[in-house]
């Protein structure tokens, strides 16, 4: 296999500097100058197909490019000084989709399991900027874990909304086509979510695509051209990503799970082949399980566990989120796919990259967009990705002009470009949940289920096998959203609590009740932006300009704060530096 | 010795110079005679309304706007400002309540510019 | 669930809500309900400590709060009932208007005629498409009077300001007397945006530096803002490459636009005009919806308060007439026409079959221009003009002229 990487290094890559070294397990590493980002991650994804590469690790540097590391040092040491801080069975490493499902469903065990994540709150990474499809499984390449944890994680999706109060629509995809030769592509697309087992998908006729998308007629009469067919995927939903992992984390704390947020793993703890523990800047913890859910730096996380078997290649995303006084154009993720549409699209042939959407909350949602880039934290916006993001707005009475928010998250992508998910072959009781990237969200029930399946199996074999509680309780009731209520409801509601008859955020309607509750809930949101993933409150089209000052009260209040000591997302974004009189006066 | 000034007393924005000369000030450049007393006043004693905000202890908020009864003189705003950092004062406040007499010996009093009631 | 009848009720508590409130008990409307949705009135006047209000009305230089003041003394004086801490949820196209607060909870309102009055909001980071990182620091300017007016407290010690209209212009000085350090004022357009009095008093007196043709392109920081690149603009807006430059700051503050607040007018039903971002009004200030009236800055964004109070209480004329007379069937209209250099004019039209008065038109240029005549004709003829020695988009000029049914006024600016 190695003399395949070589070879193809040296005749597809010759430009390139890169050597490869493989193990016995068939991670291949790579190392040398490429010319420049863009080509180094090309190089790594190339490798990665290889027939027998079961994935790449890049050592790689790119000609003026420089790779900011994280230096882990002052948390091993804060941790070390702090000494040990508990002893449980599971470990999670990150809060964010994949490590709350986790928790929620090793919570139906008994087990002692907690949770560390370096952000404020949960679901702080790459989780709050996915655009929120739980896509059907159309999109993903026959064979390949993410084709079956797509599918069946989109299907679970029913059963955790029903048990977790958050919203999932059904709304479906339908792409339709006005010229007769894309009837083979749209044929190769069914051909693709049928060998996946997509549920429902099916080609429809012209009268049935209009039934499904009234607006569609719009869009027939600004192309000129008649739509002739359509390929539709029922089971396509869309939920907002970070209530899905505030749902999964607030059940799993009900159900005994503890959350330590603000807590930067340092070392992963490993002896002889198998891991002990975790050292965080809270202390150390020792597990015998600990499992990888850290985004972008799972592969940081895997080498401290001492398999360092992938590495993640940011792919940088950015979203264009519009005002709901403009609706979307389409009640399902609905468009017309064009010969020229899909000639003019750059897109990764790797990522999806997001089209016109919408949110369960009905704004439209442009994007994402996808960007290599080499710093895992780089979530700025740039001109090009906004382009990007407005080029897909397909409704001629929105604009630029009804932009709202323009946001931007970074993917962990591997070279393999599928999951990592599997108990090391290295250090036994380290579970890698790694490189999941799109469709991540919707495959995130199914993700859970076979980390918890690796784990419980284990310990099975170890002839120490988990029981079941039978006090789980699956249920978490839904909060209270006073915007989707009638009078008469609003009313009962304000008579029974009148901190629901206060509105706090005039844009999206929130209560100062709905805010209490998201404060007194099972995780706690000490920021900003914290109550805005829990509450709205913010989301608007004023984006905080009027509710703020007033969220920023109600936080310290409750939380018994000072108001300096509010932040707009965690550590170092206090908002006011200081009581201007105190501070003049000296 | 000659200074411009930016005319303020209407849109036209004239920029006015003012040259001393042995028989008293010259203006230049206003289209008008307010331009030509507006510069005359801003080159020997210009003056400004002081506006702010003090420390009210009891009232629902922490601060309370006050306001110069009359502009002061430009030179004693920071000495003025300064003084008001450090002055408290006490819920209810009314509208036009004398806060500080005689601010800095400016012959200007400080005045409540709100109505604040209790907490 | 509460039911309740008014004759008028007018939704908002500033400067427009108070004076269109008032002056509707005045003209004879007997029950008058005002709703405002904070736990006091007069808006945003109240975080408006500098002064400089009232010149027209009062001709004296108030503070906001004491503009305010003035109308809410002579406010507790009437039977005009107020609900504090309430907000309007929904407006229908018949007069009915859903409230809630935490002591009444839902309420049903029944109005003869209604006033919106909600006044406007700022626009944002994203609108006006900063690039770059989201941290805490970036802030509207509205935002940083509250924080410092109102609660106490600085957002930031190193400042620099988008936009060169008043509320950038004040804000500058405003952070300055309270310690921060303004970087300085950056405009995109070529021209400042606020008026020469308060470039001289808030930026000359205190060395603020003035940069036109210049914007913000991007933010710096993950956490707090650390740092923000400003670029010259072409003609068009648009950054000019290589023009860049960074400057250290820790807070960023924008004044870069007024959006008039509509939500609840459009979910009524009522029509808009682009424009103005407001509704189309008539020279009642009457919308497309017989008995729902707009004023202040819900119907255009100006730039004396003293205009709000008055078109606050036009309305509140038209809505006391409209209570008196009924109205069986919606009006037909006679449109206001544009001539040269104007870019709006407010109202948008004139009500066939009114009787013949004054009527107070609110319109703005759309290039500054010197030496210049603002005149309105109907038909052939010149009804009024008036002279000014220069005009400029952020300087609103208000008309009066009178009129007779079936007039189609025209208002354009020319050079003389």
């Amino acid at each position: 296999m190695i003399d395949e990487v070589r070879k193809l290094l040296a005749e597809k890559f010759a430009g390139q500097n890169v050597s490869a070294t493989a193990d016995e397990r068939g991670i291949v590493t790579l190392s040398g100058e490429c010319t420049d980002w863009k080509t180094l991650v090309r190089v790594g994804q190339a490798v990665a197909k290889v027939p027998g590469v079961r994935n790449v690790v890049s050592d790689m540097t790119a000609k003026g490019v420089t790779i900011p590391h994280k230096d882990y040092t002052p948390f091993v040491k804060a941790g070390m000084e702090k000494g040990v801080l508990d002893k449980v069975n599971v470990v999670i490493i990150g809060a964010g989709i994949s490590g709350c499902g986790i928790a929620r469903e090793l919570s139906r065990y008994n087990l002692s399991v907690t949770v560390v994540e370096m952000g404020d709150d949960v679901a702080s990474g790459a989780t709050k900027a996915n655009n929120g499809d739980i896509h059907a499984g159309h999109a993903v390449q026959p064979g390949t874990l993410k084709a079956r944890l797509n599918v069946e994680g989109n299907r679970m999706y029913t059963k955790w909304a029903e048990e977790l109060g958050f919203e999932l629509q059904r709304c479906g995809a339908l792409y339709a086509i006005v010229e007769p030769e894309m009837m083979k592509a749209l044929g190769m697309v069914l051909k693709i979510a049928r060998a996946n087992h997509v549920p429902g998908a099916r080609i429809v006729n012209a009268k049935e695509a209009l039934r499904l998308e009234p607006k569609l007629a719009a869009e027939e009469e600004r192309l000129g051209k008649k739509i002739i067919a359509g390929l539709w995927l029922p089971s396509m939903g869309v939920v907002e990503p970070y209530q899905v992992a505030v749902a999964l984390a607030e059940n799993a704390a009900k159900n005994g799970v503890k959350f330590l947020l603000d807590c930067t793993v340092g070392q992963v703890l490993h002896e002889n082949g198998q891991v002990k523990g975790v050292v965080t800047e809270k202390g150390i913890i020792y597990a015998d399980y600990v499992i990888n859910c850290a985004g972008v730096y799972a592969d940081e996380i895997s080498e401290m566990a001492g398999d360092r078997c992938f590495t993640i290649h940011p792919r940088k995303g950015t979203i264009a989120i519009l005002d709901k006084s403009t609706p979307p154009m389409y009640s399902a993720l609905a468009g017309v796919a064009t010969i020229a549409r899909v000639m003019g699209t750059k897109k990764d042939p790797e990522s999806k990259g997001g089209g016109m959407c919408r949110t369960p909350e009905w704004n439209p949602l442009l994007g994402p967009s996808a960007t290599e880039v080499p710093d895992k934290e780089d979530n700025t916006t740039t001109p090009e990705d906004m382009e990007y993001a407005m080029s897909r707005n397909m409704d001629p009475n929105a604009g630029w002009g009804d932009v709202i928010r323009l946001f931007a998250g970074v993917r962990p992508a591997d070279f393999k470009e599928d999951f990592v998910i599997g108990m090391s072959d290295i250090t036994h009781g380290f579970i890698n949940v790694g490189a999941i990237q799109s469709p991540g969200l919707a495959s995130a029930p199914a993700i859970a289920q076979m980390a918890v399946e690796i784990l419980l199996d284990d310990r099975a074999m170890g002839g120490n096998p988990a029981e079941a509680k039978t006090d789980f309780d699956p249920i978490e009731p839904r909060h209270v959203e006073f915007r989707h209520m009638t009078q008469q409801q609003r009313d009962e509601l304000i008579a029974k609590d009148p901190r629901y008859g206060r509105i706090i955020c005039r844009c999206e309607q929130i209560t100062e009740g709905e805010i209490l509750d998201a404060v007194h809930s099972g995780i706690v949101p000490t920021s900003i932006d914290a109550i805005k993933r829990r509450t709205r409150a913010g989301m608007g089209r004023c984006q905080g300009g009027f509710c703020q000052p007033r969220v920023l009260e109600l936080l310290a209040r409750e939380l018994g704060r000072d108001w300096v000591g509010i932040t707009l997302k965690g550590r170092g974004s206090n908002l006011l530096v200081a009581d201007n009189r105190e501070e003049v006066a000296k | 010795m000659t200074k411009e000034y930016t005319c303020v007393v209407c849109p036209m924005s004239c920029r006015v110079t003012v040259t001393e000369t042995p028989d008293g000030l010259v203006t230049s450049g206003n289209t008008c005679k307010r331009g030509e007393k507006h510069a005359i006043a801003e080159h020997t004693r210009p003056m400004r309304m002081l506006t702010s905000t003090i420390r009210l202890d009891g009232g629902k908020l922490p601060r309370v706007p006050v306001i110069s009864s009359s502009e002061v003189p430009k030179d004693k705003l920071a000495e003025c400002l300064e003084y008001l950092y450090h002055v408290h004062v006490e819920a209810p406040v009314t509208s036009g309540q004398v806060i500080v007499e005689n601010i800095c010996s400016t012959g200007v009093d400080i005045v409540a510019a709100r109505t604040m009631k209790k907490a | 669930m509460k039911h309740i009848e008014k004759d008028i009720v007018v939704i908002g508590g500033g400067p427009a809500g108070l004076a269109a409130a008032l002056e509707a008990r005045r003209q004879g409307a007997e029950k008058v309900l005002l709703i405002e949705r904070d736990t006091e009135m007069g808006g945003i006047l109240q975080q408006c400590i500098h002064d400089g209000f009232g010149l027209h009305r009062f001709e004296a230089r108030l503070s906001g709060g004491q503009y305010a003041q003035r109308f809410i003394d002579e406010l507790e004086k009437t039977d005009i009932e107020v609900k504090l801490d309430t907000i309007v949820l929904q407006v229908t196209d018949n007069k009915v208007v859903y409230a809630c607060n935490p002591k009444d909870g839902m309420m049903e309102i029944q109005a003869g005629a209604v006033i919106l009055a909600m006044g406007c909001r700022e626009r944002t980071a994203s609108q006006v498409f900063i690039y770059g990182t989201r941290p805490a620091g970036v802030l509207t300017a509205g935002a940083v009077q509250r924080y410092i007016n109102m609660e106490g407290y600085i957002p930031g010690k190193k400042a620099v300001i988008l936009g060169s209209g008043d509320i950038g212009l004040i804000m500058a000085r405003r952070m300055t007397l309270e310690g921060i350090e303004v970087k300085g004022v950056y405009e995109v357009m070529p021209s400042p945006g606020g008026l020469t009095r308060n470039i001289v008093q808030c930026l000359d007196d205190y060395g603020i530096p003035l940069h036109l043709s210049t914007t913000v392109v991007r933010t710096y920081g993950k956490q707090r803002l650390e740092g923000i690149t400003v670029a010259k603009v072409d003609e068009n807006r648009k950054p000019i490459p290589g023009t860049e430059e960074y400057i250290d700051c820790d807070l960023l503050v924008l004044a870069v636009g007024l959006i008039p607040e509509n939500e609840l007018s459009k979910q009524a039903g009522v029509e808009m005009d682009p424009k103005t971002k407001g509704p189309v009004v008539d020279n009642t200030f009457m919308t497309s919806i017989p008995g729902v009236f707009a004023c202040g800055n819900v119907s255009v964004v100006f730039d004396l308060v003293d205009y709000v109070s008055q078109s606050g209480e036009i309305a509140a004329r038209g809505a006391v007439n409209y209570l008196k007379h009924g109205m069986e069937k919606a009006p037909e209209y006679t449109p206001v026409q544009t001539g040269s250099n104007v870019n709006f004019v407010v109202p948008q039209r004139l009500q066939k079959g009114m009787p013949a008065g004054e009527v107070t038109f609110f319109m703005r240029v759309a290039k500054p221009q010197k030496k210049a005549e603002l005149q309105c004709s109907c038909g052939d003829q010149l009804v009024k003009k008036t002279r000014y020695q220069v005009v400029a988009p952020p300087e609103m000029l208000a008309c009066t002229v009178e009129l007779k049914d079936g007039d189609q006024p025209r208002f354009s600016v020319v050079e003389v």
